[in-house]
């Protein structure tokens, strides 16, 4: 319900002459929400993994190298959502002179970011706990990091065909 | 974050966890000509510091005592959950009060050899507590039992009801405690030890020749085996109990401890027997990394290992033949 009022007043502000017009904002609310909802997942997935990390290389400083590309790999999701969030961008010619869009694309377009804002939200933190289960297997067998990181990457996959989808979908839109 | 969390605790335990003597070096140590040498293999181990500051083999007590308190001290900083990790040194702290109370109304002196110092009061806290007036610095669990048992002795002095009303409140604490966190591995692992505990009062009852009635003060009521399988149990033969618990999970124990204990009429195969099991059932849950499971696994690891140290270096120090030594050990470690 406050997800649509939301929209409501962004109407409103459209309308009052700021100089935007509703489609716009709707394509800027998509680049934001994918760039904050895929790089809030990556902030939880990197702390749980990191916690896991520092764990590890209090009792063997050695195993800093493995530890840390295990940390690293839930951080990929908030890459992924800046990647959408900047084609959006690039999309709205945003850096020189803004294009005006209709509300319908930029509905569109807004809609287009949710797979990889939403799934790369989720991914990241689960792929976070599945980052730190693996930084047990480091802890115990360094020489099998090889399979520790096949257990995260896994995870992955699915943020990867959310980014394919967001990314397809913002380049199929006509502007 | 001002504690530690579970990921970072689980994460220093598996390092360590690889740090713990490894079969084979608990049996080169066993094999050793003589304690100087056995405690020259421990030296090659996590245990260098302790024996370059020690030295001596006939200190090696010292040594498991230091290491021990370590250990605890280590697993303290690295639990988010103090309460939670602490129902696994109340154990330590229950042995303490039984000897304080049983030197008191026993009379016995200078038996402070006795006392551990790995329970999650201080020795020291734990006796100015108990002489002060309404024990109000200890905490309210020991103080009602310890008030239940003066007011009892006010009556007659029966040593035997300070373990019956110690191990019951002790009990009753932990499961006070699992409730309130919903902790579902340490309810487990309490449920499994309780059922453990009742089965070796089932049996020292039987042997006692004593009735239910007996048995029935002794059991603590949060195992998985009702009071009517206890009841039944104490009107039937050994081979009966052994075939009714066949489908528990305590069937293994129940077998060989049950024949061990008629075979020698003494209950330590059963209790190591229990220990393994206990220790077999935490092995099994410890890949969780955002639990506890891993953190008590280390800890009974740990106190396992420095069991089968103490049974070498006695040994050695004895003079007893490796074959010997290499037979007590396998009473403990499967």
């Amino acid at each position: 319900m406050e997800f649509v009022q939301l929209f409501v007043v962004l109407g409103d502000a459209a309308s009052s002459g700021l100089g935007l017009s509703l489609g716009q904002i709707y394509a800027i609310l998509g680049a934001a929400v994918a760039v904050t909802l895929a790089g809030l997942g990556s902030v939880f997935g990197v702390a749980i993994a990191g916690q896991s990390a520092s764990g590890v290389v209090t009792e063997d400083p050695d195993k800093f190298g493995q530890a840390l590309l295990l940390q690293a790999l839930p951080g990929t999701q908030g890459i992924y959502g800046l990647l959408i969030g900047f084609i959006i961008m690039n999309k709205l010619n945003i850096f020189g002179g803004m294009i005006d869009v209709s509300p319908e694309t930029g509905l569109l377009i807004f809609v287009s970011a949710l797979p990889i804002a939403i799934v790369g939200l989720i991914s990241a933190i689960f792929q976070g706990r599945v980052s730190a289960a693996a930084i047990g297997i480091i802890a115990k067998r360094p020489e099998e990091l090889g399979k520790a990181i096949t257990f995260p990457v896994v995870v992955e996959t699915y943020a990867v065909l959310a980014l394919l989808a967001s990314f397809l979908l913002v380049n199929g839109i006509p502007v | 974050m001002s504690q530690p969390s579970y990921e970072y605790g689980v994460a220093r335990v598996r390092v360590l966890e690889t740090r713990l003597l490894s079969r084979d070096r608990i049996e080169r140590m066993a094999d050793a000509l003589s304690a100087e040498e056995a405690l020259k293999i421990l030296a090659e181990t996590s245990y260098a510091p302790l024996v370059a500051e020690v030295g001596s083999p006939y200190d090696y007590e010292e040594i498991l005592v230091r290491e021990m308190k370590r250990v605890r001290r280590f697993i303290e900083e690295i639990s988010p959950e103090p309460d939670m990790i602490g129902l696994f040194f109340l154990k330590y702290d229950f042995h303490n009060l039984k000897v304080i109370l049983k030197n008191k109304y026993l009379g016995n002196e200078n038996d402070d050899l006795a006392l551990s110092e790995m329970g999650t009061i201080p020795i020291d806290d734990l006796k100015a507590g108990l002489e002060a007036e309404d024990h109000k610095a200890l905490p309210e669990f020991i103080t009602d039992a310890v008030k239940e048992i003066e007011k009892m002795f006010s009556v007659r002095v029966d040593p035997q009801k300070i373990d019956i009303v110690l191990d019951r409140a002790m009990y009753d604490y932990i499961f006070q405690i699992c409730r309130k966190k919903r902790n579902s591995f340490a309810t487990q692992y309490f449920k499994k030890q309780a059922d453990l505990i009742n089965l070796r009062s089932l049996l020292r009852v039987k042997r006692l020749g004593e009735d239910f009635g007996f048995l029935k003060e002794l059991l603590l009521p949060y195992g998985e085996l009702d009071m009517s399988f206890y009841a039944d149990a104490m009107e039937q033969s050994y081979e009966n109990i052994i075939s009714t618990l066949e489908y528990t999970p305590y069937n293994k124990v129940a077998a060989e401890g049950i024949q061990a204990f008629l075979r020698s009429g003494d209950l330590t195969a059963f209790e190591r027997l229990m220990d393994d099991y206990l220790l077999e059932y935490v092995r099994e849950v410890k890949h969780n990394p955002f639990g506890i499971e891993a953190i008590v696994g280390y800890l009974l690891g740990k106190e396992n290992e420095i069991k089968l140290i103490r049974i070498i270096m006695v040994g050695k120090l004895n003079n007893m033949p490796a074959e010997k030594i290499r037979e007590r050990l396998r009473d403990v470690y499967v």
